[in-house]
């Protein structure tokens, strides 16, 4: 019996495929009286030294392929394992006669997590996630019970799971997995940022997915849509098999189309797409789709899943090697956005009641004077190998900006002293994600190169709604009249003082908006370069002067549903623009392949 | 064989985290002596991880590291190097 199940689809793609249940949670540890202690240690002897086989290899696989910084946590993991003080504990515990061995470390790993939980300091009681993972990890090999790990599956598969945090994410094994699917997580959550760049299938929000999925079974999920089918029926893999060949032709002929050239209205202007990255590996796929650059570059990357601050030298070669790529088109490097949703296990961060209302971003920044300029300076330096931009995020007021920009001018000073080159001429721009950013833009605008429009944050805090709380994240709402009285301002602002006014958050990457925003004022779009094509059709079969006309339109509209009918209205009356391009792109695609 | 004993005091600010207890039991492994380290009534292994984090060891800090063994002399300067290198931070 084929089951049919409804999230949000993240990232467009069909996949079909045997399901991976990555669940690290969920097993019974048994508790048995043990006769022998000498064979019930050498049992957990043998435990270890499988466990530490495997961490040694996720350890290199991951440092071989996605780069020192994110092995760093399985070497911390090698070090927790071989803790003696646990070992011994553990020996003393079965010689005792407490128990079998899963039961010992079960008893142990609980009692170290009490006595961290108790401390008052976060960055110990972070230390608890490493242990029990190092322990579950045992455990597993105790019981014979396999655990799945992204970095070292060896087939292909559908990953279901309940979360998978940015870490899981970043170990994936892209040459098999073929999508993800998660109870958790939204549009916005970090998996599936990371999944849209990775160009992975991915559906979100099933609630129960990772309960309902046997391990093995076969799955079919559609990512445009949202859709998961469990056990399909001959008929549905069929129907699926052959819309996924569509797709896939359809893509290619759409990039082989849309790729001769930059993105350029109907009536001829030109509009800058670029792409999100957040990892060195995505710069290929942003080429590959002739991305005009990197607009929005996350820098806190390199600052997660590890144990100390990167050093200015570390900073330096990732951002220099981004330069270097895309030179001479620029990069746009966005200074640390740390607080909020990610978490650092080396800085201290007491526990917010708010956290996105909290310290983070440059609020961080200025208060952690020696990270942001070690940051600043790898960023100057970087720019001496290409066209480096700078943009500051979760700007609120003058104060902050011109005290950032001062912070900046320091750095600036401090590198002619040592006679170090950097771009003189490199652009500085304010992020706009806060309203009060918004209210300000004409002032703002005069001390800024550009704007960037985050408009993840500035829905969010526009419309007071937690991105990541599933009982209200159906309020958050791109379309509101809100959002885009707030957008219009912004642009107008920037106009009126001869700079952009770019736009990188999700609503950049979604083809709905591509008008709307065009039509609102924004002059240059980044995005995840999977959406790149997509959005650049759209740009190619629009019409500026149509689209202000229907922006102005959208601006009286006072409800999102009736927002919403507009734009519907709008992409229908292009669809036989659409057809035309897509027979084209077919053509195009059937020459290539002859 | 008695114990050696020696006072020491924690002095990078950001206290015994992960890293630094990293570095000190990579340190003490190189030596045969066991190694321990008494604070606020505790007394854990200096070669646990685990047990120097559960000391949640802030800036300022005053502990007594106690060795015994054939190479106990060693091991408590090694220690007291670490931590007077502010475990190589700030």
């Amino acid at each position: 019996m084929e089951t049919r199940l409804e999230g949000i689809g993240v990232s467009p793609g069909i996949a079909i495929g045997p399901a991976l249940v990555f669940d690290v949670d969920r097993y019974d540890i048994p508790h048995y009286a043990i006769s022998d202690a000498d064979a019930e240690i050498a049992r957990l002897d043998r435990a270890i030294a499988a466990t530490r086989e495997d961490l040694t290899r996720v350890y290199k696989q991951t440092a071989a392929e996605l780069g020192q910084e994110h092995a760093d946590i399985f070497n911390a993991h090698l070090m927790l394992l071989d803790d003696v003080a646990v070992y011994d504990e553990a020996v003393q515990r079965i010689r005792a006669k407490e128990g079998n061995a899963e039961h010992v470390l079960h008893v142990l790993t609980q009692r170290y997590i009490r006595t961290l939980a108790a401390l008052e300091d976060a960055r110990f009681r972070e230390r608890s996630a490493d242990l029990l993972d190092v322990m579950d990890r045992v455990t597993r090999h105790l019981l014979d019970a396999e655990r799945p790990t992204l970095a070292t599956i060896s087939a292909p598969c559908i990953i279901v799971s309940h979360d998978l945090s940015p870490s899981d994410t970043a170990s994936l094994n892209l040459d098999y997995t073929l999508g993800i699917i998660c109870d958790s997580g939204s549009v916005t959550s970090h998996a599936a940022i990371l999944a849209r760049a990775l160009e992975v299938p991915a559906v979100m929000g099933l609630e129960h997915a990772s309960s309902h999925v046997a391990p093995g079974s076969l799955i079919i999920m559609d990512g445009a849509n949202g859709i998961v089918i469990i056990h399909p029926s001959h008929e549905t893999i069929e129907e699926y098999r052959s819309a996924q060949a569509q797709q896939l032709l359809e893509r290619r002929a759409l990039e082989l189309a849309s790729q001769t050239g930059p993105s350029v209205t109907l009536d001829g202007s030109v509009v800058p797409l670029q792409a999100n990255i957040e990892l060195p590996l995505e710069i290929p796929s942003c080429l590959k789709v002739g991305a005009q650059g990197v607009g929005l570059y996350r820098t806190e990357y390199l600052f997660l899943n590890r144990s100390s601050l990167p050093t200015e030298e570390e900073q330096y070669h990732s951002y220099a090697q981004a330069a270097r790529a895309f030179s001479p088109l620029p990069v746009t490097l966005r200074t640390i956005d740390i607080g909020g949703d990610k978490f650092v296990s080396h800085l201290q961060f007491s526990r917010e009641e708010n956290p996105q209302l909290g310290w983070r971003a440059v609020r961080f920044c200025l208060e952690r004077p020696d990270i942001f300029k070690t940051q600043l300076r790898a960023m100057l330096r970087a720019s001496a190998h290409g066209r480096v931009e700078i943009m500051f995020p979760m700007i609120s007021s003058i104060d902050e900006l011109r005290s950032v920009k001062a912070i900046l001018q320091e750095v600036r000073d401090e590198l002619d002293t040592a006679q170090i080159p950097y771009d003189r001429e490199m652009k500085v721009g304010t992020m706009i994600e806060v309203p009060s950013a918004v209210v300000l833009a004409g002032w703002l605008a005069e001390e800024s190169d550009f704007f960037s429009i985050g408009t993840n944050d500035l829905i969010q805090y526009s419309l007071a709604v937690d991105r990541v709380n599933e009982k209200i994240a159906h309020l958050y709402e791109p379309a509101h009249p809100a959002v885009l009285k707030m957008i219009r301002h912004t642009a107008e602002a920037a106009k009126a003082a001869g700079i952009p006014c770019r736009i990188c958050g999700e609503m950049a990457g979604d083809p709905v908006y591509t008008d709307l925003l065009l039509g609102l004022g924004v002059t240059c779009f980044s995005m995840s370069a999977v959406a790149l094509p997509v959005v650049r059709a759209e740009i190619t079969l629009a019409n500026l002067e149509d689209t202000k006309r229907m922006a102005d339109e959208a601006c009286t509209r006072r409800t999102a549903r009736e927002v919403k009918a507009l734009l519907r209205q709008c992409w229908e009356a292009k669809n036989a623009r659409r057809t035309y391009l897509s027979s084209l792109a077919q053509e195009a695609g059937k020459k290539h392949h002859d | 064989m008695p114990d050696i004993t020696q006072e020491v005091e924690v002095v990078n600010s950001l206290g015994i985290h992960a890293r630094p207890a990293a570095m000190l039991v990579q340190r003490m492994l190189a030596f045969e002596s066991n190694v321990f380290i008494s604070f606020n009534g505790n007394r854990v292994n200096a070669k646990s991880i685990m047990g120097l984090l559960t000391l949640a060891a802030t800036r300022g800090s005053r502990m007594t590291v106690s060795c015994s063994g054939p190479d106990a002399q060693e091991a408590v300067d090694a220690a007291h190097d670490v931590f007077s290198s502010g475990f190589g931070e700030d």
